[in-house]
């Protein structure tokens, strides 16, 4: 089923529209909430608050893209889950390499309030990643969006893992520059 | 930084990075037959258009095209309270700002709708029948306040000391308020003591 064909039963408030969402983007939201949550089961209640979120947004909203909206959901909800988890000392294997990767970029994580607006911040990366050349981005955003280990980025754009790696670096440590120069304090 | 937040800074990224990045392996299978509907969507979209213009060479007066909105606009609150099927209290001004129209949208919500001189949305709230979180604003914000008020909690989202998105039930009705600029918790208080 297209997504406009998806959306539209949303709007109608067919439940059909959960099962679709399931049949189309199910492996996509459990593969982006896996990553961060490391655990079957919690996989499972994400990605089903997703849908349950879904439903709950639209109407009104009428995305454009269906799956990078329930992608965003996944992950919010993913990254909630996240929270509490490592609150419990259960962790992300995946997640928890990433956000070694980017202390040296954002900050070492810490008790005291943000330096910045992190709405702010994200607008200032998304035109750091408009400016990059597009493989540069793509690697990006699998890594730290779709959180995929080395490996599976590797595989997926037919490169070695230490060409993942070494781009990963530079355009971590172009960011850096870049978010220095913005302002802010990296 | 917050582990949670250096998560959280990349949530919003752009869709189309999002969508240019997607593996392989999690993408949709396409239909082998997603062409065909493409191109019995273009051939449906190539007739309305014929139709559309058609009057334009057969110098018959034509209907204006109408774009179909998710909501039906009302001026008066009264024509919308009687579309939507529930009645709404909310102020008439805030913070020198009207209600420019009330929105009844096809599920059944009422929304008023508050812009300012400069024809900005500043305040739009909302009310349905239900529990759900009515507000349409996933946005991921760093704080969360819970305001207690004597006959219903309220959920509070927003960042720096801020509220942008108040949501709660009462009386089998959800309501939520969303402001643009946010407001303290204790203006949010206020204001939603004045909607029912």
């Amino acid at each position: 089923m297209e997504d406009y064909q998806i959306i539209e039963l949303y709007w109608n408030r067919d439940e059909n529209a959960i099962a679709e969402t399931d049949r189309k983007y199910g492996k996509y939201c459990r593969k982006i909430a896996y990553n961060i949550l490391f655990d079957r089961e919690d996989t499972e209640e994400c990605t089903n608050d997703t849908y349950l979120q879904t439903w709950n947004t639209i109407p009104p909203h009428n995305p454009e893209c269906l799956s990078t909206y329930v992608g965003k959901i996944c992950r919010n909800l993913a990254i909630n889950l996240y929270e509490k988890n490592t609150a419990a000392k259960r962790g992300g294997a995946e997640s928890d390499a990433c956000l070694e990767e980017l202390e040296n970029v954002l900050g070492a994580p810490s008790e005291a309030e943000e330096q910045a607006d992190l709405h702010f911040l994200t607008d200032t990366i998304n035109t750091f990643l408009a400016r990059s050349d597009k493989q540069s981005r793509i690697l990006f955003v699998q890594r730290y969006w779709y959180m995929m280990s080395v490996k599976d980025i590797a595989r997926e754009n037919r490169m070695s893992e230490s060409k993942v790696k070494m781009s990963l670096l530079r355009t971590r440590e172009k960011l850096r520059e870049y978010l220095q120069k913005e302002g802010y304090e990296v | 930084m917050k582990k949670e937040n250096m998560l959280r800074v990349f949530n919003d990224l752009n869709d189309d990075f999002i969508a240019e990045a997607a593996p392989r392996s999690l993408k949709p299978k396409e239909s082998p037959f997603a062409w065909l509907n493409t191109r019995v969507l273009a051939g449906a979209m190539a007739v309305l258009l014929i139709a559309l213009l058609s009057p334009l060479f057969l110098n018959r007066p034509s209907e204006p095209v109408q774009i179909t909105r998710p909501y039906t606009s009302f001026a008066e609150k009264s024509e919308a309270e009687q579309k939507a099927g529930l009645a709404l209290t909310c102020p008439d001004t805030w913070h020198d700002c009207t209600v420019s129209e009330y929105r009844v949208y096809t599920a059944g919500m009422l929304e008023a709708v508050y812009m300012n001189a400069e024809n900005e949305t500043v305040l739009t709230v909302r009310k349905a029948k239900g529990s759900d979180d009515i507000s349409g604003d996933y946005n991921t914000y760093a704080e969360e306040t819970v305001i207690r008020k004597d006959e219903f909690v309220i959920t509070a989202r927003g960042d720096n000391g801020l509220c942008h998105v108040m949501t709660w039930t009462a009386d089998g009705y959800s309501y939520s308020v969303s402001v643009s600029a946010g407001i303290s918790p204790e203006e949010a208080d206020l204001l939603i003591d004045s909607i029912r």
